[in-house]
C-alpha cells in the first residue's frame, strides 16, 4: 500500500514537472534574428544590402587580393619579403593564386544579393516606395555583376583568349537564393559555360545602368557612370569593341570632366576619394580597418606619410618591379640594373610623368629600402584605412583608346584611339604621342599598366590579351599557356560535386 | 513551479509512520590511530535498517530482537561485520582498505563501494596528485588514470588542457569530459580572450578528496545527453566530527626552461642567407654582390664593402647576441594554505584557505590565486541534514603579449628566430631598436622590449558553491535537495604600448573586456537503499534536474593615448570598437538509477536519462538514455572461498548509450546575424540555415573488465576493454561555397573507438614490519584505435578535408609523402599517384603519413617507503602520434629570413651528390616550378616520448618528536617536475598538441615545502 503511494507520487512528480516545464527549455539568440523574417522590413532589407557591399571591403576582396595579386603574379611587382606575404604569389608558385576564400566570399555576397533580389518585389512593409525597390534591385544586380565579373577573371579564360585545352568553361552561375539547409545540400551546380557568365554580368549591368543615376548616393555606391565603366571594361575583356567604345561614349559624356590633370593629379591621390573614381569601396571607419598585416598600404609600403622614412609602418610586401621603374621614367642610381635593384632605394632621376611622384623610396625599418607604391598611404586618417578603387574614368578613356585601336576592331580609329591615348598622356605631364598602328595601341597598353599600376589590373589585362607574362630580370616568364594563369576551384569544391571540373592542372 | 511540485510531494511522502523495533544497540566506530568516524553507515545484517555515526563517531539505534550482526563501512575503509553482543554494545576500529576494491566511489549522484560497481570507473586520490605544482587538478590526471590522455595547449601557468577519455568521438561537438565538483556541473569553456585561462584553476588542487572518472557509457548514462566524453566527478575536502584540527602547508619554488633551442651564430646564419639570395641568382654565395646584398639587409653600411676581404671582415665582425637567454628567466611558485577541520555530532566543518603565485618562464605572464573554500554540515534533526559547499576563488593572469603564434612580439617564438647579429641593449642600457626605430629582419621588434613594455590583465572571480538538504523519509529512503550555482566573472584589459612598434603609429591601443557566466543547477533526488532477506540487496535513486546557463560579456577597444603612463580608455582620442554578446542553454532531465546486488555475488544494475536540451532542433529536443551494467564478483564463489592466490576477483560487463550535445548554444536555427557596416549603416547578413532536425550525438558503448588482486595482494589491477561507436555525429557538413554557407550543422556518419586499459600494480617489496621498506609500482596502460566508419552521401573522405575518411582515425594526416632531396640539385621532392618523385604534387598525391592521435599512452607510479620517508617516482608517456610543429617549420624554412637550428646549418643540400633531408636554401621558399619546401609530409615528425612527469621526496616526522613539538604532524617535502624527457622532438616541448607556435613552453619546476598539522 506505502509503495504503492511511493510510486504512484514518483509518477505523478516525474509528469507534472515535464508537463509545466515546458517553456523551460526556452532560449532565443540576441545579438542574431530569426532568418525567415529578416527581411520583412525596410530597415532589415537595408541592412542586407549594406552586407553586398561590405564584402568587397575583406582583404579577400578589394581589401587587398583584387587588388595586390594581379601586381604580383604578373610584371608590376616585386615581391621583398618583409613579411614573406606575396611571395609565393610573385614566384608564380603553383597553387599561389587567389584562394578559396574569393570563391567562398563572391558566392557568399551573390546569395545575400539573390536573396534581396527576391525578397524585394513582395516586400510590403510600410515605408518601403516604388524608389526603394528600383534602387535596391539596381544596386544588387551592379553588385552580383560584380561578383560574378571578378569570379569569371579569376578561374576562367576570357572570351577569345583561351588555350582550349586547358579551358574548363565559366563559372556556376546562380540565380536564385538559398535560405534552406535542404535546398543548400541539394545544390550541386556545374560549370556554366563562359559566354553564359559575361551575358549574365551584361544582362545585370544593363539593368542596373537603366534604373541608376549618377552621381545617386556617391561613387561609394552603385551609379550610373560606374555601370557604364563597368560596362565598357567587360565589353573590352568580351572583346565587343564597339559595345566597349558605345559604353565609354556614355561615361565620358556623364562622367569624363572627372579626369584630373597634371598639376591635379597626385593631389587628387593624397585625398581620401580620388575625383576620377566613379565606384570605390568605401572603409569609413577605423573600425574597418585591415590591418598591418594585410591592408594595401602595409602591402605596398613601409612608409606611413609620404616622404617620412624616419617612421616604419607597414611591411611594403610588394613593390614596383625594374621593367615598371623603367616604364615610370624612375632611374635608381647606378642604373636600372638587378644588382643596384637589389641594393639600393634612392631615385637618381624621374621624367616628367607625374605618376612617378605616387613612388618614393620607403623605410629601411624592415630590411632593405625600396621604391614603394604610395597611392593607399592611409588617407582616410588612419594608417591602413584607404578606400579601395574599382573603376576610375582614366581606366575608360585607356578603354575606348584600346577598343579603337586593337587591330581588327569593327570600330577602329586611329585617330580617335590618338586622341584619347593623348587625354591621359597630356593630363599626366607627358608630351602628346603620335604613333600609329601596332605602336599605337602598345602604347595605349602601356599606359594602361602605367595609369592602372598597383590597381590590380596588370595579370587581368595580360591575361585576356593571351600574352605571356615577361617577369624577367626578377623571376621567371609565365607563359600564357601555363596551367597556372588560372586558378584553382576549391578543392571541398570539386571534392563535394562532381559536376564541377578543375581547372586544368590542379 | 516544478521545484514546489517536488517540495509538496516530499511533503506527502514524510507523511508515513515508523516501524515497530524492540532493543536498542549502540556503540562507537573510530580507525586505527583511535579517531572518531563520523557518517559511518551501520545496518543490521540481513536487512534494511540501519543508521550512521554522528561527529563523535557514536551510534545508537532500535533494532529488532532477530537482529545477530551488523555490517559497518566508511568510506575509505574496509567493511566490517560485528556479533552483536548480549550488552548491545560494540566497539568497532575499522582497518584501512588496502585492496583497492574496497573503496567507495562517487558515481553520480550516489556513493557506492566500489565492489558494487559494474561500471567502468577510474578513480584518483587527492593524495596522489598533493602539492604538484599544478594549477588546475586536469594536468594532474595525466597517466594516472588509464584511458585518460591528458595534454596541454600551452605552459602558461592557468592555461589551458585538453582531456580526451576514451579517444576522440565526434567531429564537431567538444570532445573535454563533463566536470562535476561536488554536484556542481561546471562550465568548462574558457571565456578569457586575452589569454589561456584554465577553467578549472579556480580550485586548490589540495582541496581535492577523490577523482572519479566515469569512462565507460553505462556508469556515465546517468549524466545523458553531456555524458558522451566521460564525466569527471570531484570531491572535495570535508571535515570531521572531533577537536578541531589545523593544517598549514606552504611550498617554494623556482620554474625553469626545458631547453633552449640550438640556433646559429650570425656568421652561420649570413652563410644561408646568402645561399639563399646566391641560389635564386644562380650566384655562388661567396659572390661579392651577394655577399653586399646580404650586408645591406643586414644593415651593415657597404659603401666601403667593395672587395671580398673587405666583406669577410665585416661578415666576422657580426656580432652574436643570445636572445634566448634573455627572453627565458626563471619563474617562482609559491604557495600557502591554511586549513581547519572539526565539528561536534550536529555540526562539521572545514574551512581553508590558499594562496598560489606561479610565474612564467618567458615574459610577464604569471598566476596568482586566492582561494577561499568552507564546507559545512549540520545535522538539523534525526532526519534533516542540511549541508554546504563555498569555494570562492579569485584568479589573475598577467597577459603576456601572445600566448601563441608568430607573432613578432610573441617571445617564445621570436626570441629564437630573430637574427642574431641585433643587440638586444644598447650600451646605456636601454632597449635597442625601439620605434621610431627597430631591428633588422623580418621580426624586427625587439621582443625583450615589447614585453616589458606591453600590459595585460585577466582576472578570473568565480564561485562554486552548493546547498544540500537531505532529508531521511525512512531508514532507507532518502531524500535530497540540492541547488548548484557556478558563477564565474572575468575581466581582462590589455595595452599595446605607444612605445612598442605595433603601439607607436596609433599611440597605444587599449583593449577591455568583461564576460559572465551564470550556471545554476537545481537536483532532487530520492536515494533508496534496502535488503531483503540477507542475500537480497537494492538500491538505486530517481531524480530530477534542471540546469541554465547565461553568458554575457562586453568590450571595447580604443586608441591614442596621451603618454603611455595612460592605459585606461576613458584616456584615449578614439575609440574603436564596442562588443557586446549573449548566449545560454537550458535543459531539462529525468533519470533514476536502480541496482541490485544477490549475496555480493551477481550485480546488475540499470540507469535510465530522459534529457531535454535547448541546443537541438524543435523536433529532436529530448532524448532518453538507457544502460545495463553486470558484475560477477567471482572471488564470492564458494569455489574460490579457500584460493591461496586469489584474494580478489570481479568480472564486469555494461552496455549503455550517452549524448553528447556540446555544440553552439544556437545552432539549429536560421539565423541573420550582423556583418560588417558599410559607409557608416549596419549591416545584416544571413549566417546560419536551420536545421530543426538537429540532435544529440548518440555515443554507444560496451565494455568488458576483470579486477584482480592476487598473491596475498601483491599483484592487483583491471583490465578494461571498450568498443564505443558514437553514431548521428555533430558535423558541420560542407555544403557547395556556391550557396552562400559553406557548412550546417548536420547528425551524420559514425565513430568508432576501441581500446585497451590496463592498470597493474605490483608490490615487489612489502614489509611486515612498521616503517620497514615498501615498495609498490602502478603501471597504467591504454590503447585506443580510432576510425572513421561513415560520412554521409556515400562519401569515403569530408570534401576539402582529406583527413576525415571512412576507415581512418579522426586525426589522420593525409598529404603528400616527402621523397627527400634530389642529390643532384637540392631541390625537395614528393613522391605522387605512380610513387614517383615530383617537384610539384598534386591533391591526388595525399596518402595517409600518420596519425595526430597516439595510439598507446600512460604512466608508470613508483611509491617507496621506509621509515618516515617516502619517495613518489612517476613517468609518463605516448606513442605513435605524429605532429608537425609550428616554431620548427619557421626555422627549417630554406629562406633563412628566420635564424634557424644548428641541424638545418650542418645539413643542408650544398654540394651535388650529397644525401640530405634538407634542401638548398633558397631565398624564394619555392624552386621555380616546385612546391614550397615545407610541403606534404617534410615538417611532420614522429611525438613519442618517455618523461619523468613527477618525483617527491618527503619525511614525516616520528610521533615521538611530534608529541615534543606538541603538534599533530608535520611533512617535509622535495619535489621536480618534468625532470627528464626522451624524444626526438626538437621545438621547446612535446607535450603540445596544436601547432605550438610561440606557445609558452612548460618548465622544469623544483619545490620544497613543508606540511605541518596542529
Amino acid at each position: 500500500m506505502k509503495h504503492t503511494f511511493l510510486k504512484i507520487s514518483l509518477i505523478a512528480l516525474v509528469l507534472t514537472s515535464f508537463s509545466a516545464c515546458r517553456d523551460a527549455l526556452e532560449i532565443s539568440p540576441r545579438q542574431s534574428i530569426d532568418a525567415t523574417s529578416a527581411l520583412n522590413t525596410k530597415d532589415g532589407i537595408n541592412a542586407a544590402v549594406v552586407s553586398v557591399y561590405s564584402r568587397f571591403k575583406s582583404v579577400r576582396m578589394y581589401g587587398r587580393d583584387l587588388i595586390a595579386l594581379p601586381e604580383a603574379m604578373a610584371d608590376n611587382g616585386f615581391a621583398t619579403n618583409k613579411s614573406g606575404r606575396l611571395l609565393a604569389e610573385a614566384n608564380n608558385v603553383y597553387r599561389a593564386h587567389f584562394g578559396d576564400a574569393l570563391w567562398s566570399a563572391c558566392y557568399n555576397g551573390i546569395n545575400q544579393a539573390n536573396l534581396v533580389l527576391e525578397a524585394v518585389p513582395t516586400a510590403t512593409d510600410a515605408g518601403i516606395t516604388a524608389a526603394d525597390k528600383t534602387s535596391w534591385i539596381a544596386q544588387m544586380q551592379f553588385l552580383r555583376a560584380l561578383y560574378y565579373f571578378d569570379l569569371v577573371k579569376v578561374y576562367s579564360y576570357m572570351p577569345g583568349a583561351t588555350v582550349p585545352a586547358q579551358d574548363k568553361g565559366g563559372i556556376p552561375l546562380l540565380l536564385k537564393g538559398v535560405s534552406s539547409s535542404d535546398a543548400a545540400i541539394a545544390r550541386l551546380p556545374e560549370r556554366a559555360t563562359t559566354t553564359a557568365v559575361y551575358n549574365q554580368i551584361v544582362t545585370d549591368l544593363l539593368a542596373a545602368e537603366a534604373a541608376l543615376t549618377f552621381p545617386g548616393s556617391g561613387t561609394s555606391f552603385a551609379n550610373k557612370a560606374a555601370a557604364q565603366a563597368l560596362l565598357s571594361r567587360v565589353y573590352l575583356y568580351m572583346k565587343d569593341y564597339a559595345k566597349a567604345k558605345q559604353w565609354a561614349d556614355a561615361c565620358i559624356t556623364l562622367a569624363g570632366s572627372r579626369l584630373s590633370n597634371a598639376s591635379s593629379y597626385v593631389a587628387q591621390w593624397r585625398g581620401a576619394s580620388h575625383n576620377e573614381t566613379l565606384f570605390q569601396f568605401a572603409l569609413a571607419t577605423n573600425a574597418e580597418n585591415n590591418g598591418v598585416n594585410e591592408s594595401l598600404q602595409t602591402s605596398f609600403t613601409t612608409l606611413t606619410a609620404p616622404g617620412n622614412t624616419t617612421v616604419t609602418g607597414g611591411f611594403g610586401d610588394l613593390v614596383p618591379t625594374l621593367s615598371l621603374l623603367t616604364q615610370l621614367g624612375i632611374t635608381i642610381p647606378g642604373g636600372n640594373t638587378t644588382t643596384n635593384f637589389g641594393l639600393s632605394a634612392a631615385i637618381a632621376s624621374r621624367s616628367v610623368d607625374v605618376r612617378n611622384q605616387l613612388y618614393e623610396p620607403g623605410t629601411s625599418g624592415r630590411g632593405t629600402s625600396k621604391i614603394e607604391c604610395t597611392k593607399y598611404i592611409g588617407k582616410n586618417g588612419f594608417i591602413n584605412l584607404d578606400n579601395l578603387p574599382v573603376i576610375r574614368i582614366a581606366e575608360v578613356y585607356l578603354n575606348r583608346a584600346e577598343a579603337m585601336s586593337t587591330p581588327g576592331s569593327s570600330v577602329f580609329n586611329a585617330t580617335a584611339a590618338l586622341a584619347d591615348l593623348n587625354t591621359i598622356a597630356t593630363n599626366r605631364g607627358l608630351s602628346a604621342f603620335s604613333s600609329t598602328g601596332t605602336a599605337l595601341y602598345e602604347e595605349v597598353l602601356n599606359q594602361r599598366r602605367l595609369e592602372l599600376a598597383f590597381e590590380g589590373h596588370r595579370f587581368f589585362d595580360l591575361k585576356r590579351l593571351g600574352r605571356d607574362i615577361n617577369k624577367a630580370p626578377h623571376y621567371l616568364n609565365l607563359a600564357f599557356t601555363d596551367i597556372r594563369v588560372l586558378a584553382p576551384i576549391p578543392t571541398r569544391e570539386v571534392d563535394g560535386n562532381k559536376k564541377i571540373v578543375q581547372n586544368a592542372g590542379y | 513551479m516544478r521545484k514546489i511540485l517536488i517540495l509538496l510531494c516530499g511533503v506527502l511522502l514524510f507523511a508515513g509512520q515508523l516501524s515497530a523495533q524492540n532493543r536498542t544497540v549502540s556503540g562507537k566506530v573510530a580507525d586505527a590511530s583511535g579517531n572518531a568516524i563520523a557518517n559511518a553507515s551501520v545496518i543490521v545484517k540481513g536487512s534494511r535498517l540501519g543508521t550512521t555515526t554522528n561527529a563523535s563517531g557514536n551510534f545508537s539505534f532500535s533494532v529488532p530482537t532477530s537482529a545477530k550482526a551488523l555490517i559497518i563501512s566508511a568510506v575509505g575503509l574496509a567493511a566490517q561485520e560485528v556479533v552483536i553482543p548480549a550488552n548491545g554494545t560494540v566497539s568497532v576500529t575499522m582497518e584501512m582498505d588496502d585492496r583497492k576494491m574496497e573503496e567507495v566511489i562517487i558515481t553520480g549522484y550516489q556513493t557506492r563501494r566500489k565492489r558494487d560497481e559494474a561500471g567502468a570507473v577510474s578513480t584518483v586520490r587527492g593524495k596522489e596528485i598533493e602539492n604538484l605544482p599544478n594549477p588546475s587538478l586536469d594536468k594532474a590526471l595525466q597517466g594516472r588514470a588509464a584511458g585518460v590522455l591528458v595534454q596541454a595547449n600551452n605552459g602558461i601557468p592557468g592555461g589551458g588542457i585538453n582531456i580526451r577519455i576514451r579517444g576522440t568521438g565526434s567531429f564537431l561537438a567538444g570532445t573535454q569530459p563533463l566536470f562535476v565538483i561536488d554536484g556542481v556541473q561546471l562550465n568548462t569553456r574558457s571565456d578569457a580572450n586575452y589569454t589561456e585561462s584554465n577553467p578549472l584553476a579556480f580550485l586548490n588542487p589540495n582541496d581535492i578528496e577523490s577523482i572519479d572518472i566515469l569512462k565507460d557509457a553505462a556508469s556515465a548514462a546517468i549524466y545523458g545527453a553531456q555524458a558522451s566524453n566521460g564525466v569527471v566527478i570531484v570531491t572535495t575536502k570535508k571535515g570531521k566530527a572531533g577537536k578541531t584540527k589545523f593544517q598549514f602547508n606552504t611550498y617554494f619554488g623556482q620554474a625553469t626552461a626545458l631547453r633552449k633551442l640550438e640556433v646559429l651564430n650570425s656568421q652561420q646564419l649570413f652563410q644561408l642567407r646568402a645561399e639563399a639570395v646566391g641560389n635564386v641568382n644562380n650566384l655562388p654565395a661567396s659572390n661579392l654582390d651577394i655577399r653586399r646584398f646580404v650586408l645591406n639587409e643586414y644593415r651593415i653600411p657597404i659603401t666601403n664593402v667593395t672587395t671580398d676581404k673587405a666583406a669577410l671582415d665585416a661578415i666576422n665582425a657580426l656580432p652574436t647576441y643570445d636572445w634566448q637567454d634573455a627572453a627565458f628567466k626563471s619563474g617562482a611558485i609559491q604557495n600557502y594554505e591554511l586549513s581547519a577541520a572539526g565539528g561536534n555530532d550536529r555540526t562539521t566543518f572545514r574551512l581553508s584557505g590558499s594562496y598560489n603565485v606561479q610565474e612564467a618562464i618567458v615574459s610577464k605572464a604569471n598566476f596568482k590565486r586566492g582561494t577561499m573554500k568552507l564546507d559545512l554540515t549540520n545535522k538539523a534533526t534525526d532526519r534533516l541534514t542540511l549541508s554546504t559547499s563555498i569555494n570562492a576563488s579569485t584568479f589573475d593572469q598577467n597577459v603576456p603579449f601572445a600566448t601563441s603564434g608568430s607573432f613578432l612580439g610573441s617571445p617564445a617564438f621570436a626570441s629564437a628566430t630573430v637574427l642574431p647579429f641585433n643587440a638586444i641593449y644598447n650600451p646605456n642600457g636601454t632597449y635597442f631598436g625601439v620605434p621610431p626605430a627597430n631591428i633588422a629582419g623580418v621580426l624586427n621588434q625587439n621582443v625583450i622590449a615589447v614585453n616589458e613594455f606591453n600590459k595585460g590583465f585577466n582576472r578570473t572571480n568565480q564561485l562554486v558553491g552548493n546547498i544540500t538538504a537531505d532529508y531521511k523519509l525512512r531508514p532507507w529512503l532518502n531524500y535530497r535537495a540540492f541547488f548548484g550555482l557556478d558563477y564565474r566573472l572575468v575581466q581582462g584589459n590589455r595595452f599595446t604600448d605607444p612605445r612598442t612598434p605595433d603601439g607607436f603609429n596609433r599611440k597605444g591601443l587599449g583593449q577591455v573586456e568583461s564576460e559572465w557566466n551564470t550556471n545554476l543547477i537545481s537536483t532532487q533526488t530520492l536515494n533508496f537503499n534496502f535488503n531483503v532477506e540477507d542475500k537480497h540487496k537494492i538500491d538505486g535513486l530517481v531524480g530530477f534536474e534542471y540546469r541554465k546557463e547565461n553568458q554575457e560579456g562586453i568590450g571595447a577597444t580604443a586608441e591614442g593615448f596621451p603618454t603611455f603612463q595612460f592605459t585606461t580608455l576613458n584616456t584615449a582620442a578614439t575609440p574603436l570598437s564596442t562588443t557586446e554578446f549573449f548566449t545560454g542553454y537550458r535543459r531539462q532531465s529525468a533519470f533514476t538509477n536502480l541496482n541490485y546486488n544477490y549475496d555480493g555475488k551477481y550485480i546488475v544494475s540499470g540507469i535510465l536519462r530522459y534529457d531535454g536540451s535547448s541546443r537541438f532542433g524543435e523536433q529532436y529536443r529530448y532524448g532518453l538514455f538507457p544502460s545495463l551494467r553486470l558484475a560477477w564478483n567471482i572471488d564470492n564463489e564458494k569455489f574460490l572461498e579457500n584460493s591461496k592466490w586469489i584474494n580478489s576477483l570481479r568480472l564486469r560487463a555494461s552496455y549503455g548509450i550517452t549524448g553528447n550535445d556540446q555544440i553552439g548554444n544556437f545552432d539549429g536555427l536560421g539565423l541573420y546575424g550582423a556583418a560588417s557596416p558599410y559607409s557608416g549603416a549596419p549591416g545584416i547578413t544571413f549566417s546560419q540555415l536551420a536545421n530543426p532536425e538537429l540532435r544529440w550525438e548518440k555515443n554507444k558503448t560496451t565494455n568488458l573488465g576483470i579486477d584482480f588482486s592476487l598473491f596475498n595482494n601483491k599483484v592487483f589491477g583491471s583490465v578494461e576493454a571498450y568498443d564505443k561507436i558514437t553514431a548521428d555525429l555533430l558535423l558541420s557538413q560542407p555544403v557547395q561555397l556556391t550557396t552562400g554557407f559553406s557548412s550546417i550543422t548536420r547528425n551524420v556518419g559514425s565513430i568508432q573507438n576501441r581500446g585497451i586499459e590496463l592498470t597493474l600494480g605490483v608490490q615487489p617489496i612489502r614489509s611486515l614490519s612498521p616503517g620497514g621498506f615498501n615498495w609498490t609500482s602502478t603501471f597504467i596502460f591504454t590503447f585506443n584505435h580510432n576510425r572513421v566508419k561513415k560520412l554521409y552521401a556515400d562519401l569515403i573522405e569530408l570534401p576539402g578535408d582529406p583527413s576525415t575518411r571512412v576507415g581512418r582515425s579522426i586525426g589522420s594526416i593525409f598529404t603528400q609523402q616527402y621523397a627527400g632531396v634530389n642529390a643532384a640539385t637540392g631541390r625537395p621532392m614528393w613522391y605522387d599517384t605512380l610513387g614517383n618523385v615530383t617537384y610539384q604534387p598534386q591533391n591526388r598525391d595525399r596518402v595517409y603519413v600518420g596519425d595526430s592521435q597516439p595510439d598507446f599512452w600512460g604512466g608508470w607510479t613508483n611509491n617507496f617507503t621506509w621509515k618516515g620517508f617516502t619517495l613518489d617516482v612517476f613517468f609518463q608517456y605516448e606513442y605513435g602520434r605524429v605532429a608537425s610543429d609550428g616554431q620548427v617549420n619557421f626555422m627549417i624554412e630554406n629562406i633563412a629570413r628566420l635564424n634557424s637550428f644548428v641541424d638545418v646549418y650542418d645539413n643542408r643540400w650544398t654540394t651535388p651528390g650529397q644525401i640530405t633531408w634538407y634542401p638548398r636554401m633558397n631565398a624564394n621558399g619555392a624552386e621555380t616550378k616546385g612546391s614550397s619546401a615545407l610541403s606534404g609530409s617534410r615538417p611532420l615528425f614522429r611525438a613519442d616520448y618517455i618523461r619523468l612527469k613527477n618525483v617527491t621526496l618527503s619525511y614525516d616526522l616520528n610521533s615521538d618528536l611530534i608529541r615534543r613539538l606538541k603538534i599533530g604532524s608535520a611533512r617535509f617535502y622535495l619535489q621536480g617536475t618534468n625532470l627528464w624527457t626522451s624524444s626526438d622532438w626538437f621545438s621547446y616541448d612535446i607535450e603540445f598538441v596544436g601547432t605550438s607556435t610561440g606557445i609558452i613552453p612548460q618548465s622544469r619546476n623544483i619545490t620544497a615545502g613543508i606540511q605541518i598539522g596542529f
